[in-house]
C-alpha cells in the first residue's frame, strides 16, 4: 500500500538549489507520491521547464505534474495603518491529482489511491 | 501602374505565427480554417479524442492577404500542452491499452517540442476555450513565458459559438493582451482576428 503524503518545503530548501536542480529535486519528490507545496513561486519559464522536464520522464508510473499558485493575503497593523501583504506558494501534485477551487477559493486536492 | 510596380519591388514582411495552447481548445481546427481561407486546404486533422496533433505541422509561405495588408505566412499547428498525460483516459475513449499508451508517448514528444518552439516564434496566437475559466496554470504559465520572451501575443478565445462560452471573461482577465472571440469551426470573429494578426505582425 502507496501512503501519499503533503510536504511543505520552505524557502531555505529550495534556494539551495539552481533552477534545473530545483525542477529536478520536485519532479522526484512527486514520483514518490508525495504533494508539495513550496514555499516559493517559480517564475513562468521555470514553471514551463518543470513541465517539459516531466514529460520527458514520463511513465506509466509517472504520467505528470498539477500546478496550482494559492495567493495569501495578510493583513497587519493597527485600525488606521493597516497594511497588505501578498505573497505566494506554489503547489505542485501528481499528475493523477484532481485540484478543483471550489466556493469562497476552498481548494479541494483529490487523488486516487 | 505604381500599384503594380509597388507591388512588384515591395516584399511582403514574413513571419512565424505559432497556433499553442492547451489541450482541446481547438488549435486544429483553427489552423485549418486559416489554412482554407488562404490555400483552399486544410492542414491538421482534428478528433474529439485529446491529443490529435502529436507533433508540429508547419505550413510555409501562406499568402495571407486581406483589405489592410498583406504577409508571408508560416503557420504552425502545435500539439496541445499539458503538463499531465493519462493515458487512461484515451482507454475510455476506446482505445486498446497497447494504443494508449503509444498516443500518450507521442503526446509527450509533442508537449516537448511545443514547448521548445516557442523561442523561434513571431507571433503566438494563443488559444483558449471560451466555455471553461481561464485559470488554468497551462495557460498562464504559457502567457507569462511568451511575456517574458517580448513575444507578440494574441489571445483567441475559441469555441464562441457554444451557449456557456463566455470570451469576455477572458478579456477581463488578462486585459493587458489582445483578446479576439472567434468560433474556428464556424468562422465567426476571424476577420476580426485577422486584422489583429496583420496589426501584429506586420
Amino acid at each position: 500500500m502507496t501512503r501519499q503524503s503533503i510536504e511543505f518545503v520552505p524557502f531555505g530548501v529550495l534556494e539551495r538549489y539552481d533552477v534545473s536542480s530545483r525542477v529536478d529535486f520536485i519532479i522526484e519528490q512527486i514520483k514518490q507520491d508525495r504533494i508539495l507545496l513550496l514555499e516559493m513561486n517559480m517564475s513562468p519559464d521555470e514553471r514551463l521547464l518543470l513541465m517539459q522536464r516531466a514529460m520527458e520522464q514520463y511513465d506509466t508510473d509517472f504520467i505528470g505534474i498539477k500546478l496550482h499558485e494559492l495567493r495569501i493575503r495578510t493583513k497587519y497593523g493597527g485600525f488606521i495603518r493597516q497594511k497588505k501583504l501578498e505573497s505566494s506558494l506554489l503547489l505542485v501534485a501528481p499528475g493523477d491529482a484532481e485540484i478543483i477551487q471550489k466556493e469562497h477559493g476552498i481548494l479541494s486536492v483529490g487523488l486516487t489511491v | 501602374m505604381n500599384g503594380f510596380l509597388q507591388r512588384l519591388f515591395t516584399k511582403k514582411k514574413s513571419a512565424s505565427v505559432c497556433l499553442i495552447g492547451e489541450v482541446n481548445t481547438g488549435k486544429s481546427t483553427l489552423a485549418n480554417r486559416i489554412s482554407k481561407d488562404f490555400l483552399g486546404k486544410e492542414m491538421s486533422s482534428v478528433s474529439h479524442i485529446a491529443h490529435e496533433t502529436r507533433e508540429l505541422v508547419k505550413l510555409e509561405h501562406v499568402d495571407f492577404k486581406i483589405d489592410g495588408g498583406a504577409l508571408d505566412l508560416t503557420l504552425v499547428d502545435t500539439p496541445g500542452i499539458a503538463s499531465s498525460i493519462d493515458y487512461k483516459e484515451f482507454v475510455r475513449e476506446g482505445l486498446s491499452e497497447e494504443e494508449a499508451i503509444k498516443r500518450a508517448k507521442e503526446a509527450t514528444a509533442g508537449v516537448i517540442s511545443a514547448i521548445k518552439y516557442i523561442q523561434e516564434v513571431d507571433v503566438a496566437l494563443v488559444l483558449m476555450d471560451s466555455t471553461k475559466t481561464p485559470f488554468d496554470q497551462v495557460s498562464l504559465t504559457l502567457l507569462g513565458t511568451l511575456e517574458m520572451q517580448n513575444k507578440k501575443t494574441i489571445i483567441v478565445a475559441n469555441k464562441a459559438d457554444l451557449p456557456e462560452a463566455k470570451p469576455d471573461l477572458i478579456k477581463s482577465t488578462f486585459p493587458q493582451h489582445k483578446v479576439v472571440a472567434v468560433s474556428a469551426l464556424y468562422g465567426s470573429g476571424m476577420d476580426n482576428l485577422y486584422n489583429q494578426l496583420l496589426e501584429v505582425a506586420g
